[in-house]
């Protein structure tokens, strides 16, 4: 049987899950090792957020328990199968992240916070994909950001890398 | 820790979710740390828009940042083959250039500042370009470091001229480096009088400082900096230059090498590989139609053939010899030695066939080499491999 963690959402919601999955999370690993991890854990974080981290942790998990289950038999086309599964399940991951920008960046923190390493550098490398090419102007109307240089900071910067904002 | 105190802790962790209305739960919010992560999976250009965006993201410690690129890129300029009087092509006699972009696959024009146009290049490498021109007195030449990335200019101490074709021009790290120190170094093998002459400086000095070694050994076909020292590559032998002892030592080669002929000296044939601290010779091998490349074991001071690369790639030029790991986009050329002459480039493996013009790596470059709209067909460039400030 494998051992069970409830966590507890900011917004009081329960979820019920195997210490494998939790443990990626450095935080809740470090607390379970310090047998602090009795009852119910609870965390600041929305049941909404704390599901899509989960989804990501499960993902994870199932990938590596397939791996060490395998034989050598057939593993070449195994392995192939599985990455184009992975690359779609993350596709449709990042997709879905792409339209909730505010999933998105409640995402980050959470990852930052629980410490995924794995999960936040998937989603930096997202955000990283999403202003690539473009312009500050394109960027700020994105993420909803405001501009915050007075005209002359702004002229200041711009003129130190002109090349850089070319159109 | 206590069961009670550890639950704060995570609690107090988690608070900037938690107690951010939504009006603060903004992305210019974003703590550094995941900022700065970002960062690093960006090409040095997205790097520099994404620090415009707002204050909060323009992080302070850009300098310890690496961007995602792992290619160099190409700094290019118009070459006037028509006319006899500019004729040294690599000399920037137009007051603008490029830099090609080989990760976002785009050509951004700049201009070039007044104090460097009829300058000579001589030397690229960690995203600046080594320079010189003749100063305000004739018999001597003026020397800049340029890094077109910034626009910023270092002005160093004038030196007597030379025999441009008998001198080389190096350095030994980045001026911005906070770890190596950046010596520049000169190289004449003034051949007629059997004399090899280095002078050093250092960026902020006045003057140059100058070592005579009563020897010559003829063309000068490679120099690199490797593990703090000055290496020059001849047809016989290596001379090792310690800058610290300021001694010298020449080793002859343990191998044959064919000779080289007059258009085949015009590379740069001596590398060093940051990754494992590698000195790397290039040899082109007329009988085979070859590339190869050696290695020095430094134990013996014997050159060895290396048949694969592996996880490097080289990147061959005059002033601009380089390695690269394989890493990001770089994989794609792994195993590879690339060259380019004018608009064209080209990637072999050591010892063996060319790579496709149309295959995916070699796209990185070739699309360069499409023509441009509003070019004449009489201009052509001249390219020199450079890398981005921060891709180290």
């Amino acid at each position: 049987m494998a051992i069970m963690y409830a966590l507890k959402s900011s917004d009081n919601e329960i979820f019920e899950v195997e210490q494998k999955v939790i443990e990626q999370s450095e935080t809740i690993k470090k607390m379970i090792e310090d047998g602090a991890a009795t009852g119910e854990i609870p965390l600041q974080v929305s049941s909404k957020t704390l599901a899509k981290v989960l989804e990501w942790c499960k993902q994870r998990q199932h990938k590596t328990v397939e791996n060490e289950n395998d034989d050598n038999k057939g593993k070449r086309k195994k392995e192939r199968d599985e990455d184009d599964d992975i690359k779609e399940w993350e596709n449709k991951f990042s997709d879905e992240l792409k339209a909730d920008k505010d999933v998105l960046f409640d995402l980050l923190l959470a990852s930052n916070y629980l410490d995924l390493p794995a999960l936040l550098s998937f989603l930096c490398q997202l955000v990283a994909d999403m202003v690539a090419g473009k312009m500050p102007e394109e960027i700020r109307r994105m993420f909803n950001i405001e501009n915050d240089f007075t005209p002359e900071e702004e002229k200041a910067i711009t003129a130190e890398h002109g090349w850089a904002f070319q159109p | 820790m206590g069961i009670l105190s550890c639950f704060k802790t995570l609690i107090s962790l988690c608070d900037g979710e938690a107690a951010t209305p939504a009006a603060v739960k903004s992305w210019s919010n974003l703590p550094e740390n995941i900022t700065s992560l970002i960062m690093d999976h960006l090409y040095y250009p997205d790097q520099i828009r994404f620090r415009a965006v707002c204050k909060s993201w323009r992080s302070d410690n850009v300098f310890a940042i690496k961007s995602a690129d792992t290619l160099p890129w190409v700094f290019a300029y118009r070459k006037y083959n028509n006319d006899p009087k500019k004729e040294d092509v690599y000399c920037i006699y137009s007051s603008s250039f490029f830099l090609y972009d080989p990760s976002g696959k785009r050509r951004y024009t700049i201009e070039l500042p007044k104090v460097l146009v009829n300058a000579r290049i001589l030397y690229s490498k960690y995203g600046w370009i080594l320079l010189s021109k003749s100063s305000i007195d004739f018999r001597r030449l003026a020397f800049f470091l340029y890094c077109p990335f910034t626009g910023k200019i270092i002005e160093l101490p004038t030196l007597e001229k030379g025999n441009p074709f008998d001198e080389r021009l190096l350095m030994s790290a980045s001026p911005n480096s906070s770890t190596t120190e950046c010596i520049i170094f000169s190289v004449r093998s003034r051949i007629r009088k059997n004399i090899l002459c280095i002078s050093i400086c250092r960026p902020g000095d006045k003057t140059w400082t100058s070592h005579e070694f009563l020897c010559s050994f003829g063309k000068i076909h490679g120099v690199a900096c490797w593990k703090g020292l000055l290496c020059c590559m001849f047809s016989e032998q290596l001379f090792v230059f310690n800058p610290e002892t300021k001694t010298m030592k020449t080793y002859p080669h343990s191998i044959n090498l064919p000779a080289v002929t007059v258009e085949e000296v015009t590379a740069n044939r001596l590398i060093e590989s940051e990754s494992d601290e590698k000195l790397l010779m290039i040899y082109f091998d007329r009988d085979c139609h070859c590339i190869r490349v050696f290695y020095l074991d430094s134990s013996q001071m014997n050159w060895f053939e290396l048949e694969n690369l592996a996880d490097k790639l080289l990147f061959v030029g005059y002033t601009d010899s380089i390695s690269v790991p394989a890493r990001g986009k770089a994989s794609e050329l792994a195993n590879t030695v690339n060259l380019k002459s004018g608009e064209s480039f080209f990637s072999y493996f050591p010892r063996g066939p060319r790579l496709l013009h149309s295959s995916n790596a070699q796209m990185n470059y070739s699309w360069i080499q499409q023509p441009w709209w509003g070019w004449n067909n009489i201009q052509e460039l001249n390219t020199v491999w450079i890398q981005p400030p921060s891709s180290r």
